[in-house]
Order: C-alpha cells, then structure tokens, then sequence
C-alpha cells in the first residue's frame, strides 16, 4: 500500500521538480531569448519594408521641405538686422503720420521684451530674432486707421500689433486708438562655448 | 454390415453422420423444422438457427431439404453451402452465380455478379414460379462482410415475398458477428437456438434410431442406463450417438443382450470423486479403499476383454465397416472410441476431431478449426466486460472457506482470460474464522500462498516474471465464503430513481445477520432498476484486512460469495442468460441457494449446513478424530434414499457410513425446502429448468443425483473454468487436478468482471486511489516530460531559425541604411523649418486676425449699430464678491487667460420694433463671419424713459 502512495508522490514531485527546473534554468532563457530576437526581426525587417516603401516618398518630402525653407527665408529677409532698428521705427511713425492720425504717444522700447533663437535648417545657421513693443496712442477716425493699418502689412517688415483698443471719443467724432506694435530684428546667436571662455 | 448384423440391427443405428432418415423429432428440433418449414413456404426470406457442437444443426437441415423433396414441392429449389470460407466478397458472389446454374459465365466484378443474380432470381422465381433456397451451414464461419452481401440479395422481392430464402445454420458465436450488422440481423424473420435434448427426448433419440435400424421393440438400454447417458452426455445428441455407438460395440463385446447402467458407468470411466487433494499421502485404514481399487481394477480387466472380443468379431467379418449407411470406420476410431472418451468432461477437441472426420474434410482443415476453436475460449461473452479502469492484467483469486484456502491465478491478455495456475489448502484445522484467530489466519493464508507459488514453479509452465509477480504479490481479488458479506438484490423502481440512493441504503441495512450500523456496501444496477448489493460486516472484516495490509497484500477486490458464483455463471454460461436456473453453493458450514433469473440474480438465500456437517457426523458416529479432516472421501449421500437404488452396483451397496450420512441429508432436505419457500416470491423456483452445484459438492458422492431426483430437473456441477483458457496450451485441461466447482468462488472473484460489488476495506481503498491515480499519474507524468522534450527541442529549432534569420534581415538593414538616413534628414530638415516658421510667426498670426477683425467691423457694420468700442485683450475679467473683514468687496479676477478676446460695446438705435431683430441680425453676422470661435451677448439694455429707441449692448467674442 504504501508502494502505490509513495510511487505517486515520487512521480508527483519528480515531475514538479524536474518542470520547475527545466523551466527555470533552462527554457525561460531560451524563450526570453528568442522573444527578443524574434521581436528584434519583427521591428527591423518592418523598417526596412518601411523605408523601403519611404525611398519613393522621398522626394515630395524634398520638395515640401524646400518649399518651407523658401518661406522661411522670406520670413528671414523681412526681419532686419538689430541695428536698422531706428530706421524701422521712423518708418512706422512716418506711416502713422502719413495716414493723418494724431500720435498721442509713441514709447519705443530699447529692450527687447522677447528672444528666440532659430536655426536656417540646411545651414545649421543660428540666428536671435528680437522682438521691441512699442506704445502707441492715437486719436484719428477709423477710416484712416484702417487704411494703416492696410499699408502696416504691406511693408518691407515684420512688423504685427496687439493689444489694439479703438474707443469712440466722447467729446467728437474721432476715435482713441491704443494699440501695441511690435518691431523685430536679427542677430546672429552668440557661440556660448566662446562666450563662456572668452 | 456384419458387425451390427450379429446382434441383429441392419445398420449402425448410432452413426454420426447427419443421417435424416435417423431424425427424431424431439421437441425443439420439431419446433425447429416446422419454423423453418413455414418460413421458407411463405418466402419470408431469412432463417437463422444457432446451436453448439453436436446439438443436430445439419441433420435438420438435411432432414429439412428432404421434407421438401415431395412432388408437391418440385418447385422448391435448394442450394447448400457447406462451409462458407470464401476469400471476397467476390469470390462468394461468383461462387453463388455457378451454384445457381446461371449459364452465363460469372461476372468478373462484384456489380456483374449482382446483377446475374439478380436477374436469376426474377427470372426463376417470379416468371418461373420457383422458390430458391439457399442453406448455409457451419454459419460461423461467415466473415461479417458477406452478410452484407446476403443483406442485399434479400432485397430483391416482390411485394408479396422475398425471392431468395436464406438459411443459415451456425454456432453461437455466429450471434456476435451478426450483432455488428444491426441491417441484417433485421431481417431475420425466423431466429432459433437449439440447446441440448432432455432426458424424454434423449429416450426417444436411442430408441427412434434403434427402430429404424431394424431393432424392434427390444429393451436395448435400461432406464437407468438411458438416463446416465443422458446425464453423461448432458443431451448432446452427437454426444449420445457416440456413446450408444460405444455401447453398443461394448454391448457386443461382451456378449450381452442390453446394455446396464453398469456397462454405461464402465464405459464412460465414471469414478466416486476423490477429494480435493490427490497429491496427499492416504487416509489411514479407510475401509472403502480397498474395496473401490478392486472395483476399478475390475473394469479395467473388462475393459481390456472388451476390446480384445471386439477385434476378434472385426476380424472375423473381415471388413472395417461399421454399419452406418454409406460411412468407412477405421479400427483406430473404435479403438479411439473407447479410450479416448473417459474424462467426465466436454471435450470440444474430440467433438471436433470426430465433425472433421465425418465431413471428410482433410487434416489442414482440421487443425485451423481447432486453433479457431480454442481461440474462443477465454474470450469475453457478449454484454460482459472489465470494469472500467480497474482491469488487471494478472488476478489471484484467493477464496477462503472456513479451513479450506482456494486460490487461482487468472491472466486477462488482449481480452482473453488464461488460467495461469490453481491451488487448494487446507489448513491444520477444519473452522477457521479470520476474526476470532487472526493469527491461524495469517499463517495459513501465508502458507497457501507459499504452496501455490511453489507449485507453479514447480510445474514450470508459468514465465519466470510472471511467477516472481505472483511470488512478490500480484492483485488480488479476496472472498470470504462466511457471514461477513451478503449479497442482495433490490429492485427499484422506475418511479423512484431519484430516491436509488436512499432505498438501496435500506435495503443494504435491512435483515442483516450482523450489526447494521458498521457496514460497508456496494450497489450495482444490472439493468433497468434491478440492482444488487453488497454489504460486508466492517468491524469483522477489519481483521483480516489488517493482517492482509500488514503482509503487504495487494488487495484490490473483497467480493462477497454470491458475487464470485454470479461471475462464473456470467463468464461461463452465456448461453445459459434467458434460462431460470438454481445455484446450489455448498461451503463447509455455510452455504447458499443462488436463483438465477434470465440474466438477474432474483433471490440469494443462505443455507445453515455445510459439508462439515456430513464430516462430524461421520467423526461422531466412527469415532475418527486421528484422520485428517479434509480427507472426506467417504461423504455421500446414502444410496437407500436415492430413487434408483440398484443394488448391483458396486457404489452403491449400503456402507457404513450411510447411517451416520442419513440424517444429516434428511436436515438439509429440510433447509432447502425452508430455503426454497423463502426464495418463492422472487424466484420462479417451479420454473427451474437446471439445478448447479458449486463449492464442495462434488466431494459429496451421489449429491447430483440425489438433487436431480427430489426436484426433476438435470442437476450439473458448474464448471467455472469452462470459459477460461488454459495457460500455455489446452492440453493443461486434461491433466487439471482439482475439483472445479470447490474453485468457483476463487475463479469468480479473479475474473473481475463488470458490473460487480466490491467491498474493499478503507484500508486499501487509499492504495487503490493512489493505484489509480498512478495509473494515470505516469502516463500523464511521461507525457509532461515528453512534452518538455519536444518543446525544448522545438524552441531550440526556432531560436537557431530566427537567429539565422536575424543576421540576414540585419544585413539586409544595412543595404536600406542611405534610404534611411536620407528619409531621416528631409524629415527632421521639414519639420524644424516648419517648427522655426512657427517660431517667427507666431504673433503674426493674431495680429493678422486683429487687423482682419477692425477691417470686418469697419466695413460690415449696419448704420444701425454704433460701435463704441474694440478692445482685443487676453483673458476676461469676472467680477467676484469677497469677504474682507465683515464687508463684502467686489474684486475682477482674470480668467481663461491663455484666451485672445475681443470686448465690443456698442448701441442701436432704432424703432422699439425693429431693434431686437437689427440686434439679432449683427450677431448673426458675426457669428457666420467665422472670424471667432464664439460670440458671446455679455450685456444688454435698452434705457427707460425718452431713450426707448436706444439699446446698448456688450459682447464677448473668443478669438
């Protein structure tokens, strides 16, 4: 009788043993192993179908590519370097002038409230564009102001507005007209490693 | 023929050929011939007619073929197949087409051979009128694909009658084969078993054949004679035939005018049985040894006489014929005849040998026959199998009855059960009780275990591995033959199924002769609601478990008694399933009556007497205690009370132990009778046609006849190795030197059948468990290893697959790698432009949409709406109240400051009526300019008093 119990809990545990141990010496190596290497051939041979199938996108993303970097200069050219500043701001006050409106004020920032560096992505070129406010309040009718506002966006610079208020004034039929414009200009950025030796 | 001239018969009256001239029309062959008669004169189609060896199956069909050869009945045609091996399908086909007389040549595919028989059979039997018989004979020999072929011959018809009628005549092993072809077992219109004559009708068949062979009237054979070949022979009318011819030949010999019970004993070699045990030493001073050795020696001597007179009558005929019509007889066949027939027990073989002879079939034949033949025994009977998972391979039955110890050894392979080796040992006292002396029990159970293996080593028959199996301790199946175990029957009917259970709990519970609150039960359903039951005494029954379990015997069946009796007679009397038939199990104290139902045990009543009882009385009345108690040789039952009480024979002339035997079988007359009444509500005991007797009963001299007396019907002993094959060859039978029925029990308990109780003690039930489940445990345990092996292997294979491949997609990557870096470049190139534009423009954006909102306003405006002012600014400004102190001061909080708004304020003026929808009409506007993402009406109001045309209005417009 015992024979029977004791054959049964031999097999029982020989079998446990020998499973746990193939299992665990053994063949969870081999199928972590060849999990991985099944994975790794998955994702490279999905690349190179990929890429394969890319190779003839190539050239629209050329073109998509150049046409952004044709924009992207034209952006460029319409901000002038930083010393050309003075010359930009006459040039708005002019503008203003022109359009018969009364500057009330007209306060030029020398410091730029805002910096972004950028870098021309064929060149590696990287360039500070420079943003200065300027506080402007006018007092004028809406006709004109608009028609500045056209002429505005249609000069030789990046120029934009914000902030832009236009209150009936109480007393005729002018308008107050506040607003905030913006002026930017370029400079190349400074090398910091040089920089920080120097 | 002279030989049977010179005692005045004109022929062998006793041939064995299937002579229908010599054809009795016993009852059930009458029954036969007529069934088979109608059958064929309606053209009901298919007969069939089953019966063993030698039971007449071909005179009848000879005698059938001739009832018909009237000229009344000239259109009956009959077509016989004597033995129906045919290597196809095809063959058979062909061999039917030329047997028919079809003059077209036979068909060279089983289709063409089909259709010949087919327009054979319209043409004769519709257009003609005739009726075609076709007979086969020896029908076991029929592969089970040519009833398929039969099948479609008894398509064709008519819509009154069936144009082929097929007979076929069979063994009964035929009924399996025609089992499996459920289409044309139904069309068997006509199904007959013939089973072996009684004793009216055997009288008839020696008295019929004696008349037609010109023996008149004359007494040939005594009653007494008659029926002791009636009981020798069992009814087997082949067999009576061969033993009247023997007789008959005898008769001759010894020159006498009719043949005494005498001459039938002495011809059949009938002895007084010996005991069990005919290797022990001789009782000491018995009385009646001398007298039965002299009584032997002296048949013997006539026996030699006979034979010498038999020759000189041969010789001086000058001819070998012995009479029978149109059959040679060699000297070696009378000369086989009378030593070749002297075992009380059927003896296929010969049966067989004889058939082949009369056939005149050749040697070759004779020989697959027999190997056929012998292949069937051991077979398992239909509807009996081996319980499911518990089918042992090597069985020892160990049957324990008082002193007596029977053991076999029983071999179940490839579905055939082989007698390995047998034992009976008697221990040193007469009554042993397992319980009450434990330690006797465990020494003689240990001892017989001893004797057998030794006896089986000795004998040398049994492989060495088998043999130390048996030595080391091989399954074994254990009966107690006491109290200790009953078996019951219970019924439940149909109606209560659901509540099986708990009736079979009562049942198990009720009329116990032991206490009922320790028992262990088992139940069985037979069959639609007839169960039976096992129920053992546990507390008595734990006393030989334990000695068995401490001796590490592997005990895997407990059966009681009933359950051993009721196996034997399954396994080896299956033809026996639809008969109403007694049991009479004799144990040394306790016995039983066993009622045998058509295939239900219906009643099982225990008998308080045993054949000790006949042993003490004898020991009382003689004073004998020195003799060994199992040697019981002088047991029997007094002649005096015996119906034919003849006093010529040796026998049974008075001794003295018949008057100390007398009482002792009047009390048991008494308990049977008592038996018998209690068994008459569920047992059709009126019904009996055949009374067995198992256990020690042979050891009772005249028992059988004694029974077969009081209750009128054949009384035999059961045979419970009948139906088991003999390890390593057949020819073991004949030298089998143990009382078959004293080993019933043993045999029933290792035959491990289906459909048995088993009352295995706790204790071994948790080996048996553990045998089991480690049956399937290592099994399931290989298949887990190997299935570790191949996954193993398998993930091996593919790690070695993919690594191979990896390294050529890897440099495949390399080809791809410019692709790659190209793609890559433009990419990045694209996207920092985009991110650098975005960069730059990002106020122009919002300042582009400023001025695109002034220019809406300044030129979309209705001259209704005055604006009074524009203000684009980021977040909204909400006013809140808060607690400072006790006061509540209102603070503006921004909000949604990551917003661009745009503040419009402004007034309509315009009639009360037209304002609301002027108002309505400029968001609108604005709402559909698209130029904000929504527009919210933050204020609005129109002054009371003079200014009624004048509304106000503040708006929140989202950027």
């Amino acid at each position: 009788m015992q024979k029977q119990r004791n054959l049964f809990i031999g097999t029982i545990a020989f079998v446990i043993v020998a499973t746990l141990c193939w299992y665990l010496i053994y063949y969870n190596n081999l199928k972590n192993s060849l999990n991985e290497m099944t994975a790794s051939y998955e994702r490279i041979e999905n690349e190179n179908r990929k890429y394969s199938q890319l190779e003839k996108k190539i050239p629209m993303i050329e073109k998509e590519w150049n046409q952004l970097k044709n924009e992207l200069t034209a952006m460029l050219d319409k901000i002038p370097p930083s010393a050309t500043y003075d010359n930009i701001s006459k040039m708005l006050y002019s503008l203003i002038q022109q359009n018969n409106l009364v500057i009330l004020t007209y306060n030029e920032s020398v410091v730029a409230i805002d910096e972004k560096e950028i870098v021309i992505p064929d060149t590696k070129e990287r360039l500070v564009i420079e943003k200065y406010p300027i506080d402007i309040e006018l007092q004028g009718n809406f006709l004109n102001f608009g028609n500045f506002l056209d002429q505005l966006s249609y000069t030789n610079y990046h120029l934009t507005t914000s902030n832009m208020r236009v209150a009936q004034n109480k007393y005729n039929d002018d308008q107050d007209i506040s607003f905030i414009s913006y002026i930017y200009t370029k400079r190349e950025a400074e090398d910091l490693s040089y920089s920080t030796t120097d | 023929m002279e030989l049977f001239e010179s005692i005045g018969l004109k022929a062998d009256p006793f041939t064995t050929s299937p002579n229908p001239d010599l054809f009795f029309p016993a009852k059930e062959h009458k029954q036969c011939l007529e069934g088979l008669e109608l059958a064929i004169r309606m053209r009901r189609g298919l007969s069939v007619v089953r019966g063993g060896i030698g039971t007449g199956k071909t005179t009848i069909s000879r005698k059938l073929i001739q009832n018909f050869n009237t000229d009344e009945d000239k259109n009956f045609d009959f077509y016989p197949i004597l033995d129906p091996k045919f290597e196809s399908e095809l063959v058979l086909l062909q061999h039917l087409v030329d047997l028919f007389g079809i003059e077209d040549e036979a068909g060279a595919s089983v289709q063409e051979c089909r259709n010949q028989i087919e327009h054979h059979l319209i043409n004769v039997g519709v257009e003609e009128g005739r009726v075609l018989v076709l007979i086969i004979d020896e029908g076991q020999n029929l592969k089970g694909e040519f009833l398929d072929v039969f099948r479609t011959l008894l398509n064709f018809e008519t819509d009154d009658f069936k144009l082929l009628q097929l007979v076929i005549f069979g063994q009964p092993e035929m009924t399996s084969i025609i089992h499996e072809y459920p289409n044309f077992e139904d069309r068997i219109t006509f199904n007959f078993e013939l089973g072996p004559l009684d004793l009216e009708s055997t009288t008839g068949v020696i008295k019929h054949r004696l008349s037609v062979s010109g023996g008149g009237n004359k007494e040939w054979f005594s009653d007494e004679a008659v029926k002791a070949i009636h009981q020798h022979t069992q009814g087997y009318p082949r067999k009576i035939n061969k033993l009247c011819h023997q007789l008959l030949l005898n008769m001759m010999s010894e020159e006498a005018d009719s043949i005494s019970l005498m001459m039938v004993e002495s011809t059949i070699g009938g002895k007084a049985p010996t005991g069990l045990i005919e290797s022990e030493e001789p009782e000491e001073a018995e009385t009646d040894t001398t007298e039965e050795t002299v009584v032997e020696e002296v048949v013997d001597e006539k026996k030699d006489v006979a034979v010498n007179k038999l020759f000189d009558i041969l010789r001086k005929g000058g001819k070998k014929e012995t009479g029978k019509i149109g059959e040679d007889v060699t000297e070696d066949d009378i000369i086989g005849d009378l030593y070749g027939d002297q075992d009380d027990d059927d003896d296929d073989d010969d049966e067989l040998e004889e058939e082949i002879i009369e056939d005149e079939e050749d040697g070759k034949w004779f020989w697959s026959r027999r190997k056929r033949q012998s292949k069937y025994i051991g077979s398992y009977p239909p509807n009996v199998g081996a319980p499911a998972l518990k089918k042992e391979k090597i069985l020892m039955g160990v049957a324990m009855d008082q002193g007596y110890i029977y053991l076999v050894v029983i071999q179940d392979k490839g579905g055939v059960k082989s007698f390995l080796a047998g034992d009976a040992f008697p221990c040193n006292k007469p009554k042993l009780d397992p319980k009450r002396n434990p330690t006797g029990f465990s020494v003689a159970i240990s001892k017989a275990h001893d004797q057998l293996v030794k006896k089986i080593e000795r004998k040398g028959n049994v492989n060495g591995s088998t043999i130390k199996k048996i030595s080391a301790g091989c399954p074994i199946a254990l009966t107690l033959n006491n109290v200790s175990s009953v078996l019951k029957t219970v019924e439940v009917p149909l109606e209560s199924k659901k509540d099986r259970d708990m009736i079979i709990e009562y049942d198990a519970k009720k009329n116990l002769p032991f206490n009922a609150d320790d028992i262990i039960y088992d139940a069985i359903e037979l069959d639609q609601g007839k169960n039976i039951i096992g129920v053992a005494n546990a507390d008595y029954i734990d006393t030989p478990a334990k000695i068995l379990s401490d001796k590490n015997w592997d005990i895997r069946i407990w059966t009681p008694a009933a359950q051993t009796i009721l196996n034997v007679f399954r396994w080896n009397y299956p033809e026996k399933k639809h008969d109403i038939v007694l049991i009479f199990h004799i144990g040394e104290i306790e016995s039983f009556l066993f009622g045998y139902n058509q295939g239900h045990p219906d009643a099982i009543v225990p008998l308080d007497l045993g054949i000790q009882n006949l042993t003490d009385a004898w020991k009382y009345r003689a004073k004998v205690s020195k003799a060994k108690w199992y040697k019981r040789d002088y047991c029997r039952v007094p002649p005096s009370i015996l119906r034919s009480d003849d006093k010529s024979d040796p026998y049974k002339q008075k001794k003295p132990q018949d008057d100390a035997m007398r009482p002792t079988i009047e009390s048991w007359d008494q308990e049977l009778e008592r038996a018998l009444n209690s068994m008459t509500q569920s047992f059709p005991v009126d019904n009996v046609s055949e009374i067995f007797l198992s256990g020690c009963a042979k050891e009772i001299m005249f028992l059988d006849e004694y029974l077969e007396s009081q209750f009128d019907v054949p009384v035999n002993f059961i045979d419970p190795i009948k139906n088991i094959a003999f390890h390593p060859s057949e020819d073991e039978r004949e030298n089998f030197d143990l009382s078959k029925p004293a080993l019933t029990t043993a045999v029933g308990a290792a035959l491990n059948l289906s459909k048995s109780v088993n009352l295995l003690p706790d204790r071994f039930k948790e080996a048996e468990t553990f045998r089991l489940g480690n049956r399937f445990g290592i099994p399931i345990a290989a298949t887990i290893l190997l299935s570790i092996t191949i996954l193993s292997g398998w993930t091996s294979y593919n790690h070695d697959n993919i690594e191979t491949d990896l390294n050529r997609i890897r440099s495949q990557a390399k080809n791809i790698e410019p692709i790659k870096a190209s793609f890559e470049t433009f990419s990045s190139n694209k996207y920092t432009t985009k991110e650098q534009l975005a960069i730059i423009d990002e106020d122009s954006e919002l300042s582009r949409l400023t001025i695109t909102i002034m220019r809406f306003f300044s030129y979309n405006s209705p001259k209704e709406v005055t604006l009074d002012l524009i203000s684009f600014q980021k977040g909204w400004e909400r006013k809140d109240w808060i607690h400072i102190g006790n006061s509540l001061e209102q603070v503006i909080t921004i909000v949604d400051e990551d917003k661009h708004y745009a503040r419009i304020t402004g007034s309509i003026v315009a009639n009360p009526a037209l304002k609301e929808r002027y108002f309505s009409k400029f968001i609108n506007h604005i709402e559909v300019s698209g130029l904000f993402k929504k527009v919210d009406v933050i204020n609005k109001k129109t002054t009371t008093g003079m200014d009624i045309d004048n509304m106000s209005f503040e708006l929140k417009c989202e950027l």
